[in-house]
């Protein structure tokens, strides 16, 4: 089937918007503060339209392509939006959208909220370009991009935690950088171009295929945070304010498994990669991701810790059904990929909610809050719920698809995985729900609390030093007297990524599911 | 190839005039008009490089330029501008007149800046001279003259330290002198000719010419710092002002890269150094010093210092991209040549704001700094993700043709060497841009009020930082075609 391939002026600017409302913050004077923010979330919100705009050309099945061609460094690079792009694109620039509207309650009593919203927006040009890139080396500049501006979203709170877990983010990121860049000098090396062309032109195997192969899963598996590569995850996930969480989580990630996917069906082919058996190496990695991220995260205490944990392995369901290399695998992946940015977004802009609130990040000790917070915690549960896969929820969908997926393949053992780690799931989100809603808090003698509170948290909000109280009332750990429902436009964000965890698969027409099936026939066709 | 125009010319003696004369003229105006001096230094900068630029699109339609002075037996003084050298000399062009306006800056209101200025300008004459040479002969005579020149420089201070680092200096310049002489005579000797552009003048090999190529290598390996001769440089630069550690980064450690490309291209020739195999041994010490570099540059707490280091690796580079002997290598290492002076050069200028603002020189004295200057910063950190080969920044090219070029000479484990390297820069750079910037919220004894900085020092800051990336986001990477033009002549 040849796609019809349309020149067309969106795709080129559309990048461009988010990075370059992004550096006219930087560089605005500070006292146009109030405005900032207000530009931040219209600026996502337009880029969200813009990107919706598309739909009726990709929905004929077109391919735009942009109109220029951009920079010089060796290569110039272009633009190109299909099938798998408008996907990924239409439903990442609404999360950031979610994001960015729940900021402003989140970084209320932040510093330097300027710095942050200008780096929000180009971290979201960053990542938008790593999936808009028509070529591989327009996805390695911005893949780059995106890791260096995240880091300074990541350190944004700059307490030395914050420091460390930015700087082992930062390291790991530019070697993972390194490796794609070898990938891609290989790549040029062997077949002369680095544009994606299917199917892929690297049709040899030989040393350097492996060893490009190799690069390109350390490089991307690095930023998906697949094992073994996912140790800087667990660190900065905790240690950014929660909406770079939620976008770092729920978006981020999903660039590495992006870059992967064009890997394997752009630069070698699904059958090659078979041949070479590459496929059986990435599944029992995968494997191992599902079962080591649920695994840890039931050991958690911290709320986003266990929520970092828990996205490592949902990344390794996505891996999972990537390297399946069927198309109901392939379709189950990039639809779970869509239900992860949603509830795993859902769950970081609630527990940035928590946060904000009361103050405290400790699952043991959120007891009742559900009370206290009724509308966070309903939100909270139907995520969870979504997590585990219940059905109605996208969850279901995307491990049903899954599940037949690996029996078409032939790997039942993929099933038994799959439901080992929805009970994991289920065990390590559930007890914080009932807490939530069931325990009482009363019996906590409340002095005992406040000194077990400075003994766990290192990892808490913003840990003044001891003789500073000003500044310490300000986050610190509240009273649970004082806890009470987040502001209007925290939960009208959290409330509409619930909506959209639920209502897709309620609706006659399951709307992403057909482009995540659409999508995944154009990987597979041609 | 094609046949080439020669075009005798005198443009390029006048170059080369021009900057000593500065020279000259700066010192009468110190005496008697000393408000015209700033003017001399920069009309002694600016004019060579409008010269250079003049003569451009001469060069660049494939012509040379040429010039016979029948003095200096044996061979002459003699001028040869190819594209090669047009290519340098730009880049050493606009980097003095970007020197000269940071120096003017820096040393202010300064008495002692006067004799700087001296000796700044002959050194510029004497790179120009190097790169514009048209024998092995001529280009010596420069090479001498630009490394004396330099001596002054490195011992401006005037302290113990400085002193001590400009004698070591100056001995290694003495070596390096003798190292030449001597293997300019073997190769005299051997082959009777000293004149570039024709392709290699040696044919068969002999154990005389093994000892006159190390000698080169000693030579232009002291000048560019190659490990093991690269001990003066960390010396010189910690000692040296900014100013002058850029001179040396951006133009003087070329010149030794420039030698080399020459030696290997034009003196041997590249078929004669592919048989013999003696690219092997720069190869390796290129490796070293790559490694060294980048691994030494980590223990230094003196930012100078740090930087030294990390030129040592940068050069490395370049030689190794000379010692490949494939054509995707020579653009790397000529791209590298350009896109190094961009970084370092930032960096120096950098340092040299810092210290004269604030009087640091040690890293760890530099948390919260960029409260204080973000601007520069700023640019430091530009340079820094520059140095790293993070896309849009010039060093990406030059590492993406070095590891084309290992490609091309079947040497993939190269690459590994260019990887480690740069993760290395990474893990030494950015602590400094992040210590600046980043987790100094709670300390309580830095300074966060934002000084005023001088334009003169900050725009040459400002211009190189944005040199780090304007030619790869122009639609036309303008020295990268003119390192495809310079490895089409060689290969």
């Amino acid at each position: 089937m040849e796609q019809e391939v349309v020149y067309s002026i969106l795709p080129a600017i559309i990048i461009f918007v988010p990075i370059l409302s992004g550096f006219a913050l930087f560089l605005m004077p500070q006292k146009l503060y109030p405005y900032k923010e207000r530009i931040c979330i219209g600026v996502t919100g337009l880029f969200f339209l813009l990107v919706l705009s598309m739909y009726p050309a990709i929905s004929e099945g077109k391919i735009l392509l942009g109109l220029f061609q951009y920079f010089s460094f060796p290569l110039s690079i272009t633009f190109k939006v299909d099938a798998v792009t408008f996907f990924l694109g239409v439903f990442f620039s609404f999360v950031w959208f979610m994001t960015a509207c729940f900021s402003p309650g989140y970084m209320k009593h932040e510093h330097k909220k300027e710095r942050y919203y200008a780096f929000f927006l180009m971290a979201e040009g960053g990542c938008m370009g790593t999936i808009f890139a028509g070529d591989l080396l327009g996805l390695f500049v911005f893949f780059e991009f995106m890791a260096l501006t995240t880091y300074i979203l990541i350190a944004h709170e700059e307490t030395p935690v914050t420091m460390f877990a930015g700087a082992k983010y930062l390291y790991m990121t530019v070697g993972g950088g390194l490796a794609v860049f070898f990938g891609l000098l290989t790549m040029y090396f062997l077949t002369g171009t680095v544009a994606f062309t299917r199917p892929g032109m690297i049709t040899e195997p030989s040393t350097l295929a492996t060893a490009a192969f190799i690069g390109f899963m350390i490089g991307f598996g690095l930023k998906a945070g697949m094992f073994p590569l996912h140790v800087w995850l667990p660190d900065a996930h905790p240690a950014a304010p929660s909406p770079v969480s939620a976008a770092l989580s729920g978006i981020m990630l999903k660039t590495g498994i992006y870059g992967m996917i064009r890997v394997t069906f752009n630069v070698y082919s699904p059958e090659f990669i078979h041949n070479m058996n590459w496929d059986t190496v990435m599944l029992v990695l995968a494997a191992i991701t599902i079962l080591l991220g649920s695994a840890m995260a039931l050991l958690q205490d911290d709320l986003k810790r266990r929520l970092a944990y828990s996205s490592i392995a949902q990344i390794g369901y996505i891996v999972l059904g990537i390297f399946l290399l069927n198309e109901q695998g392939m379709a189950g992946g990039l639809y779970h990929l869509f239900t992860h940015a949603f509830m795993k977004g859902l769950l970081f802009l609630c527990a940035g909610a928590i946060v904000v609130q009361t103050g405290m990040r400790n699952i043991s000790r959120m007891k009742g809050i559900g009370l206290k917070m009724p509308f966070t915690m309903v939100f909270f549960t139907i995520a969870s719920v979504t997590m585990v896969g219940i059905p109605p929820f996208n969850g279901f969908i995307s491990k049903w698809e899954l599940s037949m997926a690996s029996l078409t393949a032939g790997q039942p053992i993929f099933v038994a995985i799959l439901i080992v780690s929805s009970l994991l799931n289920a065990a390590y989100y559930f007890p914080i729900v009932i807490t939530a809603f069931f325990a009482s808090g009363e019996d906590i003698d409340p002095e005992e609390a406040h000194a077990a509170e400075h003994a766990l948290d290192v990892h808490d909000h913003c840990e003044e030093p001891g003789d500073d109280h000003g500044a310490h009332d300000a986050h610190g750990p509240k009273d649970r007297k004082y806890w009470k429902e987040a502001p209007w436009h925290m939960v009208v964000p959290m409330g509409i990524l619930a909506v959209g965890c639920v209502i897709f698969a309620l609706l006659p027409v399951n709307w992403p599911w057909e482009l995540a099936v659409e999508a995944a026939r154009s990987l597979f066709s041609m | 190839m094609a046949q080439i125009d020669v075009i005798v010319s005198v443009i390029p003696a006048v170059v080369v005039l021009i900057p000593l004369l500065a020279a000259g003229g700066a010192m009468l105006a110190d005496r008697y008009r000393p408000e015209l001096r700033n003017y001399v230094v920069l009309a002694g900068a600016i004019l060579p490089f409008l010269l250079i630029i003049l003569s451009y699109p001469t060069v660049a339609r494939g012509n040379v330029l040429y010039l016979f002075l029948d003095i200096l037996p044996p061979t002459g003084m003699e001028f040869r501008v190819d594209i090669l050298s047009i290519y340098m000399a730009l880049l050493f062009g606009f980097f003095s007149v970007v020197l000269a306006v940071y120096s003017l800056g820096y040393f202010k209101d300064k008495e002692e800046g006067k004799v700087y200025f001296y000796f700044l300008m002959p050194v510029i004459s004497g790179a120009l001279g190097v790169v514009l040479s048209g024998n092995l002969f001529t280009l010596f005579l420069f090479f001498e003259f630009m490394s004396l020149m330099f001596f002054p420089l490195v011992a401006y201070k005037s302290t113990p330290e400085a002193y001590a680092a400009g004698l070591k200096f100056f001995f290694m310049t003495i070596i390096a002198g003798v190292a030449f002489f001597w293997a300019m005579v073997i190769t005299y000797n051997v082959a009777g000719d000293l004149s570039f552009g024709q392709g290699g003048l040696i044919s068969s090999a002999s154990p005389l010419l093994l000892v006159a190529f190390i000698c080169f290598l000693i030579t232009f390996g002291i000048k560019a710092a190659l490990v093991p001769l690269h001990f003066w440089m960390p010396d010189a630069y910690s000692a040296a002002t900014s100013p002058a550690a850029a001179l040396s980064s951006a133009i003087m450690l070329k010149t030794g890269v420039f030698g080399l490309i020459r030696v290997f291209h034009d003196i041997y020739g590249l078929s004669f150094i592919q048989e013999v195999g003696w690219n092997y041994i720069l190869l390796t010490l290129a490796i070293v010093s790559i490694v060294y570099g980048s691994i030494c540059a980590f223990a230094q707490d003196d930012f100078n210092r740090r930087l030294a280091y990390s030129g040592i690796a940068q050069v490395g580079y370049m030689l190794l991209g000379i010692s490949l002997l494939t054509s995707q290598a020579m653009v790397g290492t000529v791209y590298h040549v350009m896109a190094h002076a961009f970084m370092k050069g930032c960096m120096f200028l950098c340092a040299g704001v810092i210290y004269v603002n604030t009087g640091k020189v040690k890293i760890s004295e530099m948390r919260g700094i960029g409260m204080q200057m973000p601007v520069t910063m700023l640019a430091f950190t530009i340079a820094a993700v520059s140095a790293v080969g993070i896309p849009p920044f010039n060093i990406f090219v030059s590492k993406w043709h070095l590891g084309l070029g290992a490609f091309q000479a079947e040497m993939p484990l190269i690459i590994g060497v260019l990887l480690l390297s740069s993760i290395l820069n990474a893990a030494y750079y950015f602590p400094i841009s992040i210590n600046a910037f980043l987790g100094c919220r709670e300390l309580k004894n830095i300074e966060r009020k934002k000084l005023r900085l001088q334009p003169l020092r900050m725009v040459p800051v400002l211009i190189l930082a944005i040199g780090a990336f304007i030619f790869t986001i122009a639609p036309v990477n303008w020295p990268l075609s003119l390192a495809r033009a310079v490895a089409q002549m060689f290969f």
